[in-house]
């Protein structure tokens, strides 16, 4: 073997093993082994195409690759994508750079494009985590075409009988018009008959009334002998003077009403008195009215069926002495009392005849003390006491129309029954009163309820 | 028939073994590796590079036909140089070394053993496995990987010719788009396992060479089984190397 062939062999080694190294070096520079380099993130939902390696882009120039796919830990996870970007690009990747997943043609190989940011971004540093944006499969595009498309037809279709719907009933329009044209043309014809009909009389009419003035000109006829006969006038003249006499005469039978009406209406005149009237008659009828109810009520009290209506809860305060209520009768049939003591200094308010009569004020402490006692059985007697200051001749009355006033206003509010509600008036005697002296001024609603009740409610 | 089969397997297998052996063992027969790897490298890289040069021109032309149809044109630089460095470049340049190495060392070896060449080289104490055997076999395994580097490097320079024929593409863009999608797990394992296939084409020609008998018509045989067997041989290898690099390098 000569130095020939030894060299030969040393060509083809070194050649060989330059060749290899020049392809490494290749590789190594596309993958920024021997440039400055830094790295970043981002994350995808899902990673088409992209692999270890892949390039990276920014603005359509080669400027790194990707070094990992991390897999995430949970379905609902996202990709991260670790990249490595040359460093001579760093000034455009800002923190607002876009990540997204592209590819070369149809069928080209995917790489990572990543938008420059923006200016007022802040640059990127090593590590950042880019946002991504995910990409859009081609097989997702093929299915909102195809949904898109089925949409479009189910359109055309709903078109198509609109269209159809449409056609028809404009068919149907355009026929009654034309029937409504040939009815108006029918119509115009018989009306120009008519109107020629019409212009013939008016014509004649006109022609009449012409001949009527020449006529009354001429003072011939009623009219024309009134316009021409200066009598007629005269009487006319007097007429006219009767007649404002009569008016005049009128408006003083007017006036002379007008005073008669105002002395009825009057507060103490005829019609206030019966109003007045009206008011007592029907007070009386509804005494009556009660005193009959009350009667029908009797048999209720008869000693037949005394324990029967007593057990049901029925009353009768009338044979109880004011002393026998004070001790507690009613509450013997195994009965408490609930008792709401109420101000007359709330309820009540002087009225113009001297008496009092409830205010409104008075009406909802009513409705208030009403409120609390609705929880009880509303078969539950209700006694209304009225209480009056101590020492006037007139205690007992006070305290009676006191009671009274307030159980009419229950009655007509809460539809009491009649035989479950009524007074005692008990003048100013009022045991256990919250003024603390056993004396009250107003009333007090007591209801009388079953020990039972009573303490369930409690 | 199938248990003499086993026993030459078994033989092959240690023959292979005692290479392997040999070949780490001093003292090295330099001179004598050198003078084999001229002539099997050296003398190699006339086929490899013409092969490789229209390999390269050829799949480029079929890889422009394809790639136009999708659009696709500038994947061509890339797609050939991934099918040249991946798989088309170590097995060719393998088959191609088979053929011309294996046929010539299953050919030198076969005549010298009906010569009764190599029993002279023992007589004269010489080692005639070293000398002859480990000799092909190192030169072989070095040279495979030289000239596969060979073999991709003139297939890629056919296929930036053919570009450039109708595109006009400057080589440098073409290289530089051609190892565009390469990585270091494409170009290295690929080009390395061609020691493998140097290993099984020398060994493979030596064994059938020095066990060659029924003089030259043996010598002719040899040279042909060496030929078949050692390109048989690599293919299979070459499908149990590729799903080996792809288990390492996913």
């Amino acid at each position: 073997m000569g130095i020939t062939k030894q060299a030969w062999v040393g060509v083809f080694v070194l050649g060989a093993v330059a060749l290899f190294a020049a392809g490494l070096f290749m590789i190594g520079d596309r993958r920024l082994l021997f440039t400055g380099h830094f790295e970043v993130s981002t994350t995808f939902a899902k990673v088409t195409g992209l692999e270890v390696g892949t390039r990276v882009r920014l603005a359509g120039l080669d400027v790194g690759e990707v070094l990992e796919i991390r897999v995430p830990p949970m379905p609902s996870g996202r990709f991260l994508v670790r990249m490595r970007v040359r460093e001579d690009v760093r000034a455009l990747v800002r923190t607002d750079s876009a990540c997204t997943i592209q590819t070369d043609g149809l069928v080209g190989n995917a790489f990572v494009q990543v938008s420059p940011g923006t200016d007022a971004a802040p640059l990127a540093r090593e590590g950042d985590l880019l946002p991504g944006v995910d990409p859009i499969e081609l097989a997702d595009v093929l299915r909102e075409g195809r949904e898109t498309i089925q949409l479009i037809n189910s359109r055309v279709v709903s078109l198509t009988d609109d269209v159809s719907g449409t056609l028809t009933s404009l068919t149907r329009t355009m026929d009654a018009t034309r029937d409504v044209i040939a009815t108006a043309g029918r119509r115009v014809d018989e009306f120009g008959a008519t109107g020629n009909e019409v212009l013939t009389d008016v014509r004649h009419t006109v022609g009449d009334v012409r001949a009527l003035v020449e006529r009354t000109r001429a003072g011939e006829g009623s009219v024309g002998r009134l316009l021409t006969d200066t009598a007629f006038y005269d009487r006319l003249r007097q007429v006219a003077d009767d007649a404002a006499g009569t008016a005049a005469a009128l408006r003083e039978t007017s006036e002379t009403a007008r005073t008669a009406v105002n002395d009825f209406t009057a507060a103490d005149g005829a019609g206030a008195r019966i109003t007045q009237t009206i008011r007592n008659t029907l007070a009386s009828i509804e005494e009556v009215t009660n005193d009959l109810a009350e009667g029908t009520e009797a048999l209720k009290r008869n000693f037949l069926f005394r324990g029967f209506f007593r057990d049901r809860g029925f009353f009768d305060l009338d044979a109880m002495s004011r002393e026998a209520y004070q001790a507690g009768l009613l509450e013997r049939d195994n009965r408490t009392a609930v008792r709401i003591w109420l101000d007359a200094a709330v309820l009540f308010e002087a009225d113009p005849e001297g008496g009092e009569r409830l205010t409104a004020d008075g009406r909802r402490r009513l409705d208030q003390a009403m409120a609390q006692l609705v929880q009880y059985p509303r078969d539950s007697p209700l006694v209304v006491e009225g209480y009056a200051r101590a020492g006037d001749a007139d205690t007992y009355v006070l305290s009676s129309e006191r009671a009274t006033a307030v159980r009419e206003y229950l009655l007509r509010r809460f539809r009491r029954s009649t035989t479950l509600t009524d007074t005692m008036p008990l003048g100013s005697a009022a045991s256990g009163s919250p003024r603390g002296d056993d004396t009250w001024e107003g009333v007090a609603l007591a209801m009388f309820v079953s020990n039972d009740v009573f303490r369930a409610r409690r | 028939m199938i248990v003499s089969w086993l026993e030459g397997v078994a033989r092959a297998a240690r023959f292979a073994g005692r290479v392997l052996v040999e070949a780490v063992r001093p003292p090295f027969e330099g001179r004598e590796t050198l003078r084999h790897l001229y002539e099997l490298g050296v003398r190699s890289v006339p086929l490899i590079a013409a092969a490789g040069f229209a390999v390269g021109v050829v799949l480029s032309m079929h890889t422009r036909s394809s790639m136009a149809r999708f659009g696709a044109e500038a994947l061509i630089p890339a797609g050939l140089a991934i099918v040249l460095i991946r798989e088309t470049g170590p097995l060719v340049s393998g088959l191609l070394l088979s053929g011309r190495i294996g046929a010539g060392i299953g050919a030198e070896l076969g005549a010298m053993k009906v010569t009764e060449q190599i029993d002279a080289l023992e007589a004269v104490a010489v080692d005639s496995f070293r000398y002859l055997v480990v000799t092909r076999v190192v030169a072989c395994v070095v040279a495979l990987p030289l000239l596969t580097t060979l073999m991709n490097f003139t297939g890629m320079l056919g296929g930036w010719v053919a570009e450039s024929i109708i595109t006009g593409m400057p080589i440098g863009t073409y290289f530089r788009q051609a190892f565009q999608p390469i990585q270091f797990s494409d170009l290295i394992p690929a080009t390395l396992k061609t020691t493998v296939f140097g290993f099984i084409i020398a060994t493979v020609a030596s064994y059938l060479g020095v066990n060659t008998t029924r003089g030259t018509e043996g010598v002719g045989q040899a040279s042909t089984r060496s030929v078949v067997a050692s390109s048989i041989l690599l293919i299979a290898t070459n499908v149990l190397l590729v799903r080996l690099i792809q288990f390492v390098y996913p």
